[in-house]
């Protein structure tokens, strides 16, 4: 994993592929990787659709490797959503296969002068890169099966769907799951309408003849591996609670909380949570013949995914996931795990973020388009989307432009980006994150490995706002290192609780290239990934009023806790202050 | 758990659903136990007391596997001060995942990150007297508690429970083995169509 790999769509006579090594990004990888790239090559006043963009495709430092849970890749480009810098991460086989090809990235730059919509072959013995507009308007589904056809069940693809061509904001970028199904998205900030706009639509890898990268220290490197694999076995999380009832665990317990928002961000609290929780799907999926524990790539070890089946026993979607139940479900105030599931399956066909077109429904609710609780009326909306109807091209654009168009005034979206499945006024500190995030509202920019290990920080006063805004940062430094690895985020329990799977880790990166990496090292990581890219965004025109949620948190009471989003702006201002 | 002779159950009167089921069918029932259920017992006592020894939950279960608890709505950290008041929802999961799971987790380091929505104490010290509480049961502890609450009795809304038996009328006829509404013998193909009058119905399992 020690070359670039560029791929300039603006050349006369068509694409251009070159071949690089690292040079000045030697040592980076993943989140690393994306956001240097972006923050030193895109001029960051650049229209995202425009030729200027690049869209950056990146392993993580451990992926390719036999390490568990190292499968994660990152996506990297100047966001058409937020209009900033994006990181959007996905799992799938992308990660493990293209790291294998020995790719530290895929760098699409320029833009097609001739229109025409291209396909992309990758193996050991090249790059090969043909127009082929019979693709031209596939869903994802559909695209997978015509590349299984051509070249074997043995490939990953990396593509977009309607959405993507279409250039929306919302449009994600899939990879193939072990199944070779379209089901896992670097689904934020509209990556796939940059990939649209690069003309690409799908990127076919074979690691056919590849073997996985070797360590430094192949000895130290195993045991690592065994200790990090049996920290994240013994846990009640990681070994338990998430192979057992999948990520959707949490709508019980969030709901119960009142931090469940429903019917758009008007309540902390959906009647209906029992019918949609994670222990529901789970029995559901078991009872019709599917599967509650599955992995998104090989070398997960946590296994938080599954099959969902429809009522007749066939293959709908993969399990959706919490964030994705709650956007179609509770904030839409919809009941049914079946349409819920339906709507996962066209976004993922699409190739459509599902928490921003949840977010998207739940406003065009609210603007009198469709009732509450309607399932068959949501479902109606995202197929709009994906048959690029003017009133689809508005939704699949995003709750901002959506609330914009309808005149909705409680639309949640920070940097227009829409917010997650936690309500920041009963969660205080995740608002926090939500409005000083680089991406835009975004649950996961938060929530790695953090102070109490990393000893970041230094102590906390639980009791002043300050306490909030320390804990924020340190989790947004610890997570963007983190996602610089490759590892799933979903490790962070394990290595949150239990120090030595976190010195495991550490060890795995050590014995891998033969560093003495400490957890410093790992903070100052962090530090200059979010360094990097808030000065991106800052060169993008981006001031402090950016960093901040809608009014209507600080304003509208959320029952039952009536509570509001307490954090002043002045305390938000001094997030990224170290 | 206490395997005392349940007071949830009267001997006699309206709404008694007895079941006899598989033991591999009690799953079935676990939708009932997210919803929440209502048990009778002695209130004004601490939380912690409420589960050890009103519920028989074991000391180390409470300790470690139950990591996070609500109580009213409000997250726990410390299961001694909490006190249970009559009416009283409580809310009991394992360990949950993310970092919301760790803002929620009991005595946990991220509680901070939670507020306003603060602790939930259930208010200032009680008389002791009968009274009751809804339990939910979320993540591991549905499997692993909900057993044990089906056996000794559980008190739920009989829409519910018309609901649950007439998603799955087939899986039902295969599950139970005998049952018996108000002391009388009833077919179990025959469950999904009986009525329960009232708010409240008692439902009670064994296994077969």
């Amino acid at each position: 994993m020690d070359k670039l790999l560029r791929i300039n769509m603006s050349v006369e006579g068509g694409p251009k592929v070159s071949v690089e090594g690292m040079g000045d990004y030697a040592g980076l990888a993943g989140r690393a990787l994306t956001s240097a790239v972006v923050s030193r090559e895109v001029p960051p006043l650049a229209h995202p659709l425009g030729e200027d963009n690049k869209l950056v495709i990146a392993p993580g430092m451990l992926s390719g490797t036999l390490a568990a849970m190292s499968g994660r890749i990152s996506v990297g480009c100047k966001s058409p959503l937020t209009g900033g810098i994006k990181e959007a991460n996905a799992g799938g086989q992308g990660s493990q296969v293209l790291a294998r090809l020995g790719y530290a990235a895929i760098i699409l730059e320029g833009k097609p002068r001739d229109g025409d919509l291209y396909r992309v072959f990758i193996n050991k013995d090249g790059v090969t890169i043909v127009p082929d507009n019979s693709l031209k308007g596939l869903g994802n589904y559909d695209l997978v099966d015509r590349m299984k056809k051509e070249y074997g069940d043995k490939i990953a693809c990396i593509s977009i769907g309607q959405a993507g061509e279409m250039k929306m904001s919302a449009a994600s970028v899939a990879f193939t799951d072990m199944e070779l199904r379209p089901t896992r998205h670097a689904g934020r900030g509209g990556v796939g309408a940059v990939m649209g706009a690069k003309g690409v639509k799908v990127i076919v890898l074979d690691d056919t003849g590849m073997t996985a990268r070797t360590p430094k220290d192949p000895e130290k490197f195993r045991a690592a591996n065994r200790v990090f694999v049996e920290g994240l076995r013994k846990h009640a999380v990681t070994g338990e609670g998430l192979p057992t009832f999948g990520t959707n665990v949490l709508a019980n317990v969030i709901n119960e909380a009142g931090g469940y928002p429903t019917h758009n961000f008007l309540w902390g609290r959906f009647a209906g949570v029992s019918r949609i929780s994670g222990e529901t799907e789970a029995e559901t999926e078991v009872a019709r013949g599917g599967i509650a524990t599955h992995g998104c790539h090989r070398g997960c070890t946590i296994q938080c995914s599954g099959i969902y089946m429809d009522k007749d026993g066939h293959y709908l979607t993969k399990q959706p996931e919490y964030e994705t139940v709650w956007a179609h479900g509770a904030n839409c105030g919809i009941d049914n795990l079946d349409a819920i599931a339906m709507l996962d399956r066209l976004d993922d066909d699409f190739g459509l973020d599902t928490i921003e077109m949840g977010a998207t429904i739940g406003v065009a609710m609210e603007a009198g388009l469709a009732r509450f609780g309607d399932a068959e009326a949501a479902i109606r909306l995202i197929r709009e989307v994906g048959k690029g109807t003017p009133l689809g091209r508005i939704l699949g654009n995003g709750a901002a432009v959506t609330g914009k168009v309808f005149g909705v005034e409680r639309v949640p979206v920070v940097k227009g980006q829409a917010l997650p499945a936690y309500d920041p006024r009963a969660i205080q500190g995740m608002g926090v994150t939500y409005a000083t995030s680089t991406m835009g509202a975004d649950h996961t920019a938060g929530y790695a490995v953090t102070a109490n290990v990393l000893q970041v920080g230094g102590s906390v006063d639980p009791l002043k706002a300050e306490g909030q805004i320390e804990l924020s940062r340190n989790l947004q430094i610890a997570t963007a290192a983190i996602d610089a690895t490759g590892m799933c985020l979903f490790i962070a329990f394990a290595v949150l609780d239990q120090p030595q799977t976190f010195q495991a880790l550490l060890d795995l990166l050590n014995s891998f290239y033969g560093l003495e990496l400490t957890g410093d090292d790992v903070t100052a990581l962090g530090k200059k990934i979010l360094t990097m890219e808030r000065d991106f965004n800052q060169r993008a025109g981006f001031t402090s009023r950016q960093d901040r949620l809608p009014e209507f948190f600080k304003k509208e009471l959320l029952p039952p806790h009536n509570a509001v989003f307490l954090v002043s702006d002045e305390d938000l201002d001094k997030v990224f202050n170290w | 758990m206490s395997d005392e002779p349940s007071d949830q159950l009267p001997t006699n009167g309206p709404n008694r659903l007895l079941l006899t089921v598989k033991a591999e069918f009690v799953p079935f029932f676990f939708p009932l136990l997210q919803k929440g259920f209502v048990q009778k017992t002695e209130v004004g006592c601490s939380l912690r007391e409420l589960l050890a020894e009103r519920f028989g939950v074991p000391a180390e279960y409470i300790e470690n596997r139950i990591q996070t608890v609500f109580l009213d709505g409000k997250p726990v950290d410390d299961m001694d001060a909490a006190v249970v008041r009559d009416g009283a929802v409580l809310a009991l999961s394992s360990a949950m995942p993310g970092l919301l799971g760790a803002i929620m987790r009991k005595g946990g380091y991220y509680s901070r990150m939670r507020s306003p929505i603060g602790q939930g104490t259930g208010g200032d010290a009680q008389r002791r007297a009968d009274g009751q509480v809804v339990v939910k049961l979320f993540n591991l502890t549905v499997r692993e508690l909900g057993p044990l609450f089906l056996e000794r009795g559980i008190r739920i809304d009989p829409e519910d429970l018309k609901n649950l038996f007439r998603n799955r009328p087939e899986a039902l006829e295969e599950g139970c083995v005998e049952a018996a509404a108000d002391g009388r013998r009833v077919d179990p193909a025959q469950l999904p169509a009986l009525d329960f009058p009232g708010t409240q119905v008692y439902l009670k399992l064994r296994t077969a």
